[in-house]
């Protein structure tokens, strides 16, 4: 069953149109992907989804139902991690949990726990500007997951990290998606992270942004990037992805 | 070293000013020597009278200022949160806001007379309208981003007040804070000149009748020190309220 369906959405800023025609599904427990070049709208689409922003036309079904705002069931996690500067690590996490209605205690005792699921625990009274990008982008995430969501949103996650920390990153969400029951819909302009974290990945193209092609990923996920990179499925893929982005600019 | 830079000109000044007054350069109801002053200054200490006009003026701004924040913080949240509220307001605000305080007076002796109101009212006045201002940038300068993470955990209003909007905003407002408490305190001794029969300001007035300028003397020097401690005052207060800003 699908979590997500979007029918037909556009959007539209001051007259001028972003993108239209989307259609977009997301199966539940799944991992999607979205690639698509610079202004595109990806950032859009998934504000259109999580329903912070409403479609100029179309519409967003989560299980079905339309959506009509936002939701905790449908969280969003920031290229830049809008981790509140104000809060400290473990704060940031405790504000989701008492949007949540949680009682003080426990919303210490749940915020260190999800502190901990990104091993972070040491550093719960750190506040945001005293950690590394990493670190910052692992508090997001634990800060989303602590409002239990049935999907999350990812914009662009990785794009302000080093390598090293994109790796480590990379690995923690396959695994929190293999060993969770959630769905994840990622939008990247990155085809390696794409690959490796989704079951399937729609191709969008720009101005105005629309749907090209959708990919199934069926290739063998390997234990290490570098070790997946190099298998044939991989190659073919991302020359498959490559070629179309390159015409379709 | 920075200290003994800043002091040297005003020492140098002081030294001067003291030979020219020895010398009988001028008129000592012009300008007293400064060994004058220093003796008014001690005297005035000895017989707490300077503690008690000081002590007057505080309580006004104090009172001005409390009067202000509590009106002002709401009013500038409200007018940031609210576009409806501020497309209202806002014209109000920013053509009430040149009007200087102390030519409030008139209506301030008018409404209130001689005596606290008319203080009370001149000093709310005076710090209102930079901590409405301050509020109303601050929240202003808070990132959507941070919005749209609150409303994607469906935090309450009360949430996103507290949680979200004043700590964002505490830097611009404490900033509000602290100028308008400076303004106020330069204003109390405007409407102390004239509205008033006690104070720092009535001190200075009263003793320019007097021809006593050396009590004058006193009286600006006293002024520009507890303007220079509120100030120093409130920015320790700004670095521990909002300790996310420390380590920059």
């Amino acid at each position: 069953m699908n979590l997500i369906e979007t029918r037909d959405l556009a959007m539209a800023f001051n007259g001028g149109l972003i993108f239209s025609g989307v259609n977009v599904q997301v199966p539940s427990g799944k991992t999607v992907s979205i690639i698509g070049p610079s202004g595109c709208g990806k950032s859009t689409l998934l504000r259109l989804i999580s329903g912070i922003l409403p479609p100029t036309t179309g519409e967003v079904l989560f299980r079905g139902e339309k959506v009509i705002g936002p939701s905790r069931k449908r969280v969003l996690i920031f290229q830049n991690h809008a981790l509140f500067p104000w809060l400290t690590a473990l704060e940031n996490i405790e504000f989701a949990l008492e949007a949540n209605g949680l009682a003080v205690e426990e919303r210490r005792r749940q915020g260190m726990q999800f502190l901990a699921q990104v091993s972070l625990d040491k550093f719960s009274d750190l506040y945001p500007h005293q950690l590394s990008g990493g670190m910052q982008q692992r508090v997001g995430i634990a800060r989303a997951l602590s409002a239990d969501p049935d999907l999350l949103l990812l914009d662009e996650p990785f794009a302000s990290l080093d390598s090293v920390n994109r790796e480590t990153l990379l690995f923690e969400l396959a695994r929190l998606s293999s060993e969770s029951q959630k769905s994840f819909l990622l939008v990247t302009h990155d085809i390696e992270e794409a690959i490796f974290l989704s079951d399937e990945i729609y191709l969008m193209s720009g101005s105005p942004g629309r749907i090209v092609r959708r990919i199934t990923v069926d290739i063998e996920k390997t234990e290490k990037i570098i070790d997946l990179k190099q298998s044939p499925g991989y190659l073919n893929l991302e020359r498959e992805i490559h070629e179309f982005l390159f015409t379709n600019r | 070293m920075r200290i003994v830079q800043g002091l040297s000109p005003i020492l140098v000044l002081i030294l001067l000013w003291e030979l020219c007054a020895r010398f009988g350069l001028f008129n000592p109801i012009v300008l007293p020597a400064p060994s004058t002053v220093l003796v008014t200054l001690l005297e005035m200490i000895g017989s707490l009278e300077l503690f008690v006009d000081a002590g007057r003026s505080l309580v006004r701004v104090l009172a001005g200022f409390t009067l202000a924040v509590m009106i002002g913080t709401p009013l500038g949240l409200l007018l940031a949160l609210n576009q409806r509220l501020s497309h209202w307001f806002e014209p109000l605000i920013h053509f009430l806001r040149p009007i200087p305080p102390i030519a409030w007076i008139p209506l301030a002796i008018l409404w209130f007379g001689i005596g606290d109101g008319s203080s009370y009212f001149l000093t709310m006045v005076a710090a209102i309208f930079p901590i409405i201002l301050n509020v109303h940038a601050g929240v202003k300068s808070i990132s959507r981003h941070h919005f749209e993470v609150a409303s994607s955990f469906e935090a309450s209003r009360g949430l996103i007040l507290r949680k979200l909007v004043w700590p964002a905003a505490l830097p611009y407002t404490l900033s509000g804070y602290r100028i308008g408490l400076g303004v106020a305190w330069m204003t109390v001794v405007g409407a102390e000149m004239v509205a008033a029969r006690s104070g720092l300001g009535y001190l200075i007035h009263s003793s320019q009748d007097l021809l006593r300028t050396d009590r004058v003397l006193v009286g600006m020097m006293a002024i520009g020190t507890i303007g220079m401690l509120i100030d120093v005052l409130l920015r320790r207060t700004e670095l521990w309220l909002a300790p996310w800003l420390n380590q920059r």
